[in-house]
């Protein structure tokens, strides 16, 4: 299951008065996050600049984005899912995948009658429209729910997967990147169809097991199973943020990397994890990124002790008068918190001590709000709009509070604007 | 330059240089090594951060010098069955005769080949080989390998002057362990210095005194140390930097004192940490009244167990090792048994040489 348009079609669910309008998502970050199908029919594509999008379509109803929103109806959309079948596998905040294998008994109908009425439990409660692929694999199933959008309902069974491959380039299905198609290109492969009945020697000879795994779920034979899990162990956190207009302050580019760096290990002590490696990257305002990766002496999730390999590394990569436009922190060679061995040259009592300080900055966030304690270093960034101008509208979920609820906690459901 | 030497001379001479000259290094000069005929003749070799300079037994006919492939020379002296003839030809070609093999060899003009630092005499000091060769052997096994903390990286050679002679302690950590080795050595010293030698040159350093005997003399400059056995030189640039206060990371007056046979410790640790993890290389340490039991657990493969006799007297108490941190201390020791010193599970740790007192060891113990 794909929903559509989804970013901009939540926000047609709960601005009832912006349906059958244009409306295009990502004003905070000068780009199109999402378009909603109106503006699509118009031309509106993802990643356009917002000013072509004006040009383009002149009544467009520009958004800023309001993530909070989004993720509660993501949420939601997967619970309804989960009442058709338990083994439901979140894909991305708006692509899921659903085993209905051996479901037909229990439903009294056929797999087509079970996607239907998945789609419009969705499409019903939640007020927003959903497409839909049904198959043999997930592969296929993933092909089926791009194929017809919006509200689309595609049913590939195993006798008509030619049908849907003939005519899919082989670079759109799932798994197959721009580099392996080229390739695949200079085989006279260019369908999904032609890759999926070449012989599995070539396949092997020619490309890793992935590929031959995709050949395997574009034929109908199931390699990859749903994942019910979600997803817990973590490789590395990553935390980036866009500012405008592009800075030359050292003081607030170091900020802006500082908060990121706060809001990383925040997230890693959630997980109980430390991190082994440090990896800091600034992006000038021509787009270009430059960044560092430091190893770390202790793996920790404690900023206090990352601030000098975080200042080291920044006074590396930062160039004096030149503009910056985004700063991001990863905090790679994620372990156990546990697991953290000490050395002969840690000062242990130390380390305790900035443990039970950062564990009271837990606890006080826990019950005051996130980033009631913060690092003064940060501080520049907070008392800055992190947009001006058009770019720093606040996202309509945290401009409207209910009662009781302040910028930092607030309930977890959407606020419908709707007249009553 | 024209010279003559045997098959074996030559042979043994490159077989030293090899871990010096680099394979593939961005300056070829560096695959080179230095080939010298005057009154006798000598070779040279360097990394740039290490560098050896050696005497060649050979027949001078005609003198000169020209920097020659090291490998390919090595390879071919492997090879060939009698005596060589080396003789330099225009444009910098060598040519290399045996019996009825000839090879041409590309080489490079003596003027290319990097400036070493000479020898200054401003302190010296000598140490018997085989000594300096077991310092190294008990030390170098600990030192580490991180790019943050690169003084470790390297062995510290702690000269502390006495009224008669110098202390020499040699020392080696990663963080996790530590080895120190103290040893009384002949010379005068106005200062006490700590020196970090890089682990690749007190490899090399290793590789030249095995099998001599005699006494190997130091030479302390600026940046640099000189060791020198048998006419052959070893420079090596020392490393920069501030190494750590080793001397307060080794504990003093722990309570809980254990002395245990080290080949029975060392068998029984070997056949436990089949099983730890791979990665951790974890076995756990029960110990309570007379015995030890050491246990190892991998959830994806299985557990191991084993009981081995100690002297302990004290509570019952648990702490985890990185075994092989262990086993490596094990080995470099010498005496019937090793006592163990500790205080908390998460402590460090003292192992001592029953027949060594000179010869200390920390481990950091580990999350159990």
């Amino acid at each position: 299951m794909d929903a559509d348009a989804f970013f901009a079609s939540c926000e047609q669910a709960i601005h009832p008065e912006l349906r059958g309008k244009p409306v295009v998502t990502g004003r905070e970050r000068g780009i199109v996050a999402a378009a909603s199908y109106e503006a699509k029919a118009r031309g509106v594509k993802r990643g356009m600049g917002l000013f072509d999008v004006k040009k383009a379509c002149p009544d467009v109803i520009l958004l800023p984005s309001d993530y909070e929103t989004y993720s509660l109806f993501s949420v939601r959309m997967f619970e309804i899912l989960r009442r058709f079948s338990p083994d439901v596998e979140e894909y991305s905040i708006d692509e899921a995948f659903v085993d209905l294998t051996g479901l037909r008994r229990s439903f009294h109908g056929s797999y087509a009658m079970i996607a239907g009425k998945i789609q419009e439990t969705v499409e019903n409660e939640l007020g927003i429209s959903v497409s839909i692929g049904v198959s043999l694999s997930k592969v296929l199933a993933k092909t089926g729910s791009k194929h017809k959008k919006p509200h689309g309902l595609t049913m590939i069974p195993g006798r008509d997967i030619h049908v849907y491959l003939e005519k899919l380039p082989v670079e759109e299905v799932w798994g197959i990147g721009a580099n392996t198609s080229a390739f695949l290109r200079k085989f006279g492969i260019t369908t999904a169809l032609e890759f999926a009945r070449k012989d599995e020697g070539f396949i092997k000879k020619h490309l890793s097991k992935p590929y031959r795994e995709v050949r395997l779920e574009l034929n109908g034979i199931s390699v990859y199973p749903v994942v019910p899990e979600s997803k817990s162990g973590y490789q590395s956190i990553s935390k980036t943020k866009t500012f405008t207009p592009a800075s030359t302050d050292k003081t607030f580019v170091f900020a802006q990397l500082s908060k990121n760096m706060e809001n990383a290990c925040i997230k890693a002590r959630r997980h109980r994890l430390a991190a082994a490696r440090l990896l800091i990257f600034l992006r000038k305002k021509d787009f270009r990124d430059i960044g560092i990766e430091l190893r770390l002496n202790r793996p920790t999730a404690y900023p206090a002790e990352l601030f000098e390999p975080l200042r080291e590394g920044f006074n590396q990569v930062y160039q004096s008068g030149i503009p910056y436009r985004l700063t991001g922190v990863v905090l790679a060679g994620l372990m156990p918190e546990s697991r953290v061995q000490f050395s002969l040259f840690d000062d242990t009592a130390r380390i305790e001590k900035t443990a039970r300080i950062y564990d009271t900055v837990d606890k006080l966030s826990a019950r005051f709000g996130k980033h009631t304690v913060r690092h003064a270093s940060s501080l520049p960034a907070k008392l800055q709009a992190q947009h001006e101008g058009q770019r720093g509208d606040v996202p309509v979920r945290r401009a409207g509070l209910f009662r009781g609820e302040n910028n930092r906690q607030r309930l977890g459901l959407p606020m419908l604007h709707v007249k009553v | 330059m024209k010279l003559k030497v045997k098959r074996e001379e030559i042979q043994d001479s490159l077989q030293s240089i090899q871990g010096i000259v680099d394979k593939k290094s961005t300056m070829p000069i560096l695959s080179h090594f230095l080939l010298k005929a005057n009154e006798t003749a000598s070779l040279m070799a360097t990394d740039l951060d290490i560098a050896l300079k050696g005497p060649v037994k050979a027949d001078i006919l005609e003198k000169g010098s020209l920097c020659i492939p090291a490998r390919k020379l090595f390879e071919i002296a492997r090879e060939v069955e009698g005596d060589i003839l080396l003789e330099s030809q225009d444009n910098n070609w060598i040519k290399a005769t045996s019996g009825k093999s000839t090879f041409k060899l590309m080489g490079l003009p003596e003027e290319d080949f990097p400036a070493l630092p000479e020898v200054s005499k401003s302190e010296e000091m000598t140490i018997k080989a085989e000594i300096l060769k077991d310092m190294i052997d008990k030390t170098v096994y600990a030192t580490g390998e991180s790019d943050t903390r690169y003084t470790l990286n390297g062995l510290l050679f702690h000269l502390i002057p006495q009224k008669k002679n110098i202390e020499l302690k040699i020392v080696g950590t990663d963080g996790h362990r530590l080895s120190v080795i103290a040893v009384k050595i002949e010379g005068k010293l106005s200062e006490e210095k700590k020196l970090i030698l890089p682990k690749k040159a007190a490899m090399e350093l290793k590789k030249l005194i095995e099998g001599r005997t005699g006494s190997i003399t130091l030479y302390i400059a600026k940046n640099h140390i000189f060791f020198s056995i048998d006419d052959i030189i070893l420079t090596s640039r020392l490393i920069e930097g501030t190494y750590p206060n080793y001397e307060q990371v080794i504990p003093k007056g722990n309570e809980k004192k254990v002395v245990v046979d080290k080949m029975t410790f060392l068998k029984a640790l070997k056949r436990t940490s089949i099983m730890s993890r791979e990665k951790t290389n974890a076995v756990r340490f029960d110990l309570e009244a007379g015995k030890i039991t050491l246990i190892s657990m991998n959830p994806d493969i299985g557990e191991a167990r084993e009981e081995l006799e100690a002297q302990y007297k004290g509570d019952q108490m648990t702490v985890g090792y990185n075994a092989r941190y262990i086993i490596d201390i094990l080995q470099a020791m010498e005496g019937e048994s090793v006592h163990i010193e500790l205080q908390e599970p998460l402590s460090p740790s003292l192992l001592l040489d029953s027949d060594n007192k000179d010869y200390t060891c920390v481990i950091m113990p580990m999350r159990t």
